[in-house]
């Protein structure tokens, strides 16, 4: 609400939507990008380019320490960034006049744009003087920030709401929406009391309010992909390092079940990441339908021990979940394999699992990936360590995905990719789930396009054309 | 006076330099560490950022290091800074003391005046039925969990009969803060109060039973004074020594319920804070913040006997 990007993505995850850029244009080894030249800063400042080279360099400068930044390996002056001994700006990252940001590339990269989507664009002319080692401390972040979204910062009050009001200078046009409140909450119980009395407008929710919320005078429920909920299987466990071993944990699952009786339709089985991406589906794929005895044949070929039992990590503390792993729980005691459930509450003993490699499996989501691209991190040499996954084969094909700009090579390659993960099953994916939100629709109005989606990255929700009555 | 004085003080520090200590080798043994909590496995963190984190926050330094420079800097009042938010800790927590005196202050006063009253209604109307009424009350407030108390309470009050707001301590835009923040502070006070009072009728009730057949209370009823005058000058007095030692010995499960009901009311108190920065292995927030809570309770101690001694002349400070 508050920061703008340079490009979107609609909350239906269909089609790039230009925010702060108003074109641009990738062909080969150079990206160009106009910026919107009505597009203001709070404070009244024109966005140009330098604050899109400015942001750009921050994020990619290790002192930072932004998640971000390796998205731009591909941009010349990246790897001699990483070594500098002081900031250095990337050679690759240049604004030739005020108005036109050149990006360029040492090999094509298709995935570029999308990268984009989890990205703000933030004032060089207020955090440009600002020592990068110490760039995330500076107050702008919690009081205070200016950005270029449709709402303004007005006033954080801690543990309570953040308070914005219209920007009357969006670059779209101004919000009719005059004042906008984020509140906060602990407790997700008191979120569903605040949406039922009414002062709360828009309430996350899950399948267990159903009921609760249908009955809910002027509420409407609409559903946003969620990401792909899957088992992640430590591969470099011997025990699942033979890929038929954790296909049969797949085919022990009955996907369909669990999603008409737990999720109540509100998820749909699935056998690969990236589902909603329809055009990168191989049309092959292993759907991995309910099958324990073909699940008890793949474990006796690979010399199953029954007796050994797993702990089995999870990290989501809603009901549905909960009783959703307790069905995994037995379907896959039911072929043989043992797992203990381990609730996941932060304490860190998750994480030292992980980066001690004890750990053995993990329910969980990479969450909403909103291109083939993003694969490359989920599942290429990003996530290694963590995931355990490698096969040069599936690199070799996203690495092919990437450097062609053609949709029908691209979607060669991304099939192929998905393919290979389906095939190899180095975790198992389960259902494409849904976020359900209950809207208050008799007093908000966000038009007919879309504008609910993923909670992670960032979508065009048009906020700027909501509309509240009293 | 003044020897008691600084032998209370000399208690206190060591209480509190105890406190600090023991909650730091507790985080300590917790696993993990603020780096992992703002960023766990599935974030895709770059290569080297955690470690580069833990050197910019000083997290590499061995535990017994921190420990003395966090010590060092909290006997010159700088509490230093939170991990994850990056603000100084003092500041954060006078933000959101008083918001935490509010609510325990006064659940306080609501417990204390329901207890006065209905341990007394109920010794002096011992086995009638508003004697019985009031021990089923009492029993049923104390087994309920102060979650569901809470929840029970918003569900009731704010969303059946929209009477109080179901959450925070403030509405935007209000025309009249004070009265707003004072209707915000209703609902979740009583509950808080009410687990308080339900205890403290019972000790009421006892401690006022003990008195009301003892001799110098037969010669005030013998004087010619009326009952209540009775009960109120000479009983209760006598009766509140037990009940003020009762009190202070709660007061820290009334800081502790705090956390429970400032999570279920979003109520914007050092509460919720505390449950926020254990979550998120942020160890000076939740350090001074155990500190906080400490120096609560040895003043509320402290507090206790001068209550004393004002009760019972008797009773003399030092």
């Amino acid at each position: 609400m508050v920061d703008a990007r340079l490009i979107t993505l609609g909350a239906d995850l269909q089609g790039f939507v230009g925010d702060l850029a108003e074109s641009w244009d990738v062909a080969d080894i150079t990206a160009t990008f106009k910026p919107r030249q009505n597009a203001k800063w709070h404070d009244g400042t024109p966005v140009t380019a330098k604050d899109i080279v400015f942001t750009l360099n921050v994020l990619t400068n290790p002192a930072t320490t932004s998640r971000w930044g390796g998205a731009f390996k591909s941009v010349v002056g990246y790897t001699e960034a990483q070594t500098a001994t002081s900031p250095t700006a990337l050679s690759g990252i240049t604004a030739p006049d005020d108005y036109t940001v050149q990006i360029d590339l040492t090999q094509a990269d298709s995935g570029l744009l999308a990268d984009f989507f989890f990205i703000n664009i933030i004032p060089e002319h207020i955090l440009g003087a600002v020592d990068r080692t110490k760039i995330a401390e500076e107050a702008f972040w919690s009081n205070g920030r200016i950005g270029a979204g449709p709402f303004k910062f007005v006033k954080l009050i801690e543990g309570e709401r953040l308070e914005l009001e219209a920007n009357p200078d969006y670059h779209f046009s101004e919000p009719v929406i005059s004042k906008l409140n984020l509140l906060f909450f602990a407790n997700f119980e008191t979120t569903l009391a605040a949406f039922q009395q009414g002062p709360s407008l828009i309430s996350p929710m899950s399948v267990n309010e159903l009921e609760l919320v249908q009955g809910i005078e002027g509420a409407e429920i609409v559903t946003t992909p969620a990401g792909v909920a899957a088992i992640w299987v430590n591969n470099n466990q011997p025990e699942f390092s033979d890929k038929r071993a954790r296909q049969a944990i797949a085919y022990a699952i009955d996907k369909k079940t669990i999603t008409e009786t737990l999720w109540l339709g509100d998820a749909d089985p699935v056998s690969t990441e990236i589902p909603y991406v329809t055009w990168a589906q191989p049309a092959d794929a292993n759907p991995y339908n309910f099958d324990p005895e073909k699940a008890k044949s793949l474990l006796a070929e690979v010399g199953w021990d029954s007796s050994i039992s797993f702990k089995l990590w999870y990290y989501y503390a809603d009901q549905v979940t909960a009783t959703v792993m307790e069905a995994v729980q037995q379907y896959l005691a039911a072929v043989g394999i043992t797992v203990d459930l381990q609730f996941d509450d932060g304490s860190g003993v998750r994480t030292k699992e992980v980066e001690d490699g004890t750990w053995y499996l993990t329910y969980g989501s990479f969450g909403t990936q909103p291109a083939p691209s993003n694969l490359s991190v989920v599942c290429g040499p990003p996530g290694k360590k963590n995931f355990t996954y490698s096969s040069a084969e599936f690199d070799a094909e996203i690495a092919a995905a990437l450097l062609t700009y053609d949709q029908a090579e691209q979607a060669t390659h991304s099939q192929a990719a998905v393919k290979i993960l389906n095939e190899d099953a180095p975790w198992i994916w389960l259902f494409d789930r849904k976020n359900l939100i209950a809207v208050h629709t008799d007093k908000l109005t966000t038009g007919t396009t879309p504008a609910f989606g993923p909670g992670h990255f960032m979508f065009h929700n048009h906020a700027f054309d909501w509309t509240v009555t009293e | 006076m003044t020897g008691y004085l600084i032998n209370r003080l000399f208690h206190a520090l060591t209480i509190l330099i105890g406190t600090s200590m023991l909650v730091f080798i507790f985080v300590e043994l917790a696993p993990g560490d603020a780096v992992d909590a703002m960023m766990p496995p599935e974030s895709f963190a770059a290569e080297g950022a955690k470690d580069r984190m833990r050197e910019q926050l000083g997290l590499n330094d061995p535990a017994p290091i921190r420990y003395v420079r966090w010590l060092s800097r909290t006997a010159t009042g700088d509490l230093g800074y939170s991990l994850t938010s990056r603000k100084p800790i003092s500041e954060i927590i006078m933000k959101r003391l008083p918001t935490t005196l509010q609510l325990v202050g006064f659940a306080l006063i609501i417990s204390i005046v329901l207890c006065v009253t209905t341990g007394i209604i109920a010794a002096i109307r011992q086995y009638s039925w508003i004697d019985y009424l009031t021990t089923f009350f009492s029993f049923f407030w104390i087994s309920i969990p102060g979650f569901f108390l809470g929840l029970l309470m918003i569900y009731i009050f704010a969303v059946r009969l929209n009477w109080f707001p179901a959450f925070g301590a403030t509405s935007a835009g209000a025309e009249n803060p004070f009265l707003d923040r004072a209707h915000h502070l209703i609902l979740p006070s009583l509950t808080l109060g009410l687990e308080l009072a339900a205890a403290l009728t019972r000790y009421t009730r006892a401690s006022l039973l003990e008195v009301l057949h003892a001799d110098y209370m037969r010669t005030a009823r013998a004087k010619g004074l009326k009952e209540w005058v009775v009960i109120t000058r000479h009983g209760l007095k006598n009766a509140l020594i037990p009940i003020i030692t009762v009190i202070a010995f709660r007061l820290p499960y009334l800081i502790s319920g705090a956390v429970i009901i400032e999570t279920v009311f979003q109520w914007p108190g050092l509460g919720l804070l505390l449950l926020n920065a254990a979550t998120q292995k942020d160890y000076p927030l939740v350090m001074a913040l155990a500190l906080a809570v400490t120096v609560v309770v040895v003043v509320s101690s402290f507090v206790a006997d001068l209550a004393y001694s004002i009760v019972d002349p008797r009773i003399r400070i030092g």
